[in-house]
């Protein structure tokens, strides 16, 4: 039970951030706040955590709400600086995992030693689940960034453009990540319930997303 | 083993610092100062061993972040630099909550990597709290030192060097105070104060150099 509440703890902070970095630091802020989501995010999937019977990796909130800091972006800015942000949040990605992985190989002192070798257990192996992270990250911000725009075009009102993309997009990124992570892992039913868990807790995250995307269409700044 | 790594470690910084500074130009240096911020929070936990000598881990993107500082300070105004230097505290608060969330977590029975999580962020909580009190007292400190020794010695490398004199030892002293006082004996926290703040000295030289190489290519162009 405790970890329902830390998910929603989770989503809270992350809800809040959101508008207060854009209202303070602009779509520049927003950018910045999903590089850091999302590297946050990939630390966070190396965990897995049980929601009653399910298993789920943790980060999806985080994964989520820079998708939600993104539409942001387009609503004030337009579909062309998703490309951009797409190309910070992979490259730093990759930057990060290069040098934690790395630092995680460097002879450990005998300082803190306890910590220091559980460090070094965190990052072994963990390429497999970052890649997937990466390269679901990199797919799905730019197609979710077309689909928003277009119902942005075509209705204009944030709250269909946001759940509507979310709906499609959040489904397609869960079974991507999975897939890609775990496939020949783990069996394919357990795949599934892991798809159907993520789905639901990043679907509950689009929801609470309209939120802040509501409110930062109400600033006016830019 | 160590050494390719620590050079490999470098050489990324080195590209990554040469790459936004040439072509992202002030947005890019911004996000290379947030990112280097957030991964050297990360790496703060572990302490690495380089010929007896045992250092942070963070040095090389500590030293990062704040040549990315050292190059933003170089053409923009103090009120602009303090508000990057805002969201970064903002950030790395996030972070240390986030870490601290992550850690308290109940993983699931198979989950190995669940434990290792909690021994590095939950056990070592003082880390959380200092990492972002140090250093964001040494960047506000940074900004006012760097530009009154720019006046005094219009030259990057011995304005970046002596500013690193400063800010080093002050992050040093107070990171490790925060983080080990009481948990370790005096003479090993001494020795990390030391070791630590000597070998980002090195690394602050190394890039000082290549910022002088940098900045001349700018200058005669």
């Amino acid at each position: 039970m405790i970890d329902i509440y830390l998910i929603c703890i989770e989503l809270l902070i992350c809800m809040t951030i959101i508008p207060i970095i854009y209202k303070k630091y602009q779509t520049e802020g927003l950018y910045i706040y999903s590089i850091v989501a999302f590297i946050l995010s990939n630390v966070m999937s190396l965990k897995i955590i049980s929601l009653s019977s399910f298993e789920l990796n943790l980060g999806i909130v985080l994964f989520t709400s820079s998708f939600i800091a993104s539409n942001i972006i387009i609503q004030k800015k337009g579909y062309e600086e998703i490309k951009k942000l797409v190309l910070f949040i992979v490259v730093s990605s990759i930057v990060s995992f290069g040098c934690l992985y790395l630092t995680s190989l460097i002879d450990s002192s005998n300082i803190n030693n306890f910590t220091n070798r559980s460090f070094d257990n965190i990052f072994d192996g963990s390429a497999r689940i970052y890649f997937a992270n990466i390269v679901t990250m990199l797919y799905f911000l730019i197609l979710n960034g077309k689909l928003y725009y277009y119902l942005k075009k075509e209705k204009n009102k944030v709250w269909i453009s946001n759940l509507f993309s979310g709906i499609i997009i959040q489904f397609l990124a869960s079974c991507s990540f999975l897939i890609i992570a775990y496939a020949i892992i783990k069996e394919p039913i357990d795949i599934i319930k892991l798809i159907i868990i993520r789905y639901l807790v990043s679907l509950i995250t689009v929801i609470i997303g309209t939120i802040p995307i509501y409110i930062s269409s109400k600033f006016k700044i830019d | 083993m160590n050494i390719i790594i620590l050079l490999s470690l470098l050489i990324m910084s080195l590209l990554a610092t040469y790459l936004c500074n040439k072509y992202l130009k002030k947005f890019g240096l911004i996000c290379l100062f947030i990112v280097s911020s957030i991964i050297s929070f990360l790496l703060t936990f572990k302490y690495t061993t380089f010929f007896n000598i045992n250092y942070n881990a963070n040095s090389i993107t500590f030293v990062t972040m704040l040549t990315a500082l050292y190059l933003l300070l170089e053409n923009n105004s103090k009120k602009e630099i303090n508000k990057i230097v805002n969201l970064n505290f903002i950030l790395t608060i996030f972070t240390c909550v986030i870490l601290y969330i992550l850690s308290i977590y109940t993983q699931s029975i198979n989950d190995t990597i669940g434990i290792n999580i909690k021994n590095v962020f939950f056990y070592n909580y003082r880390i959380l709290i200092a990492y972002p009190i140090s250093t964001y007292f040494s960047q506000r400190v940074l900004i006012e030192i760097y530009q009154e020794i720019k006046k005094l010695y219009d030259n990057i490398f011995i304005s970046t060097v002596t500013t690193y004199l400063v800010i080093g030892l002050i992050n040093a002293i107070m990171y490790i105070l925060i983080s080990y006082l009481n948990l370790l004996n005096v003479s090993n926290i001494i020795k990390l104060i030391l070791s630590t703040y000597m070998m980002r000295l090195i690394i602050t030289i190394i890039y000082s150099l290549y910022l002088t190489l940098i900045t001349a290519k700018k200058v005669k162009k």
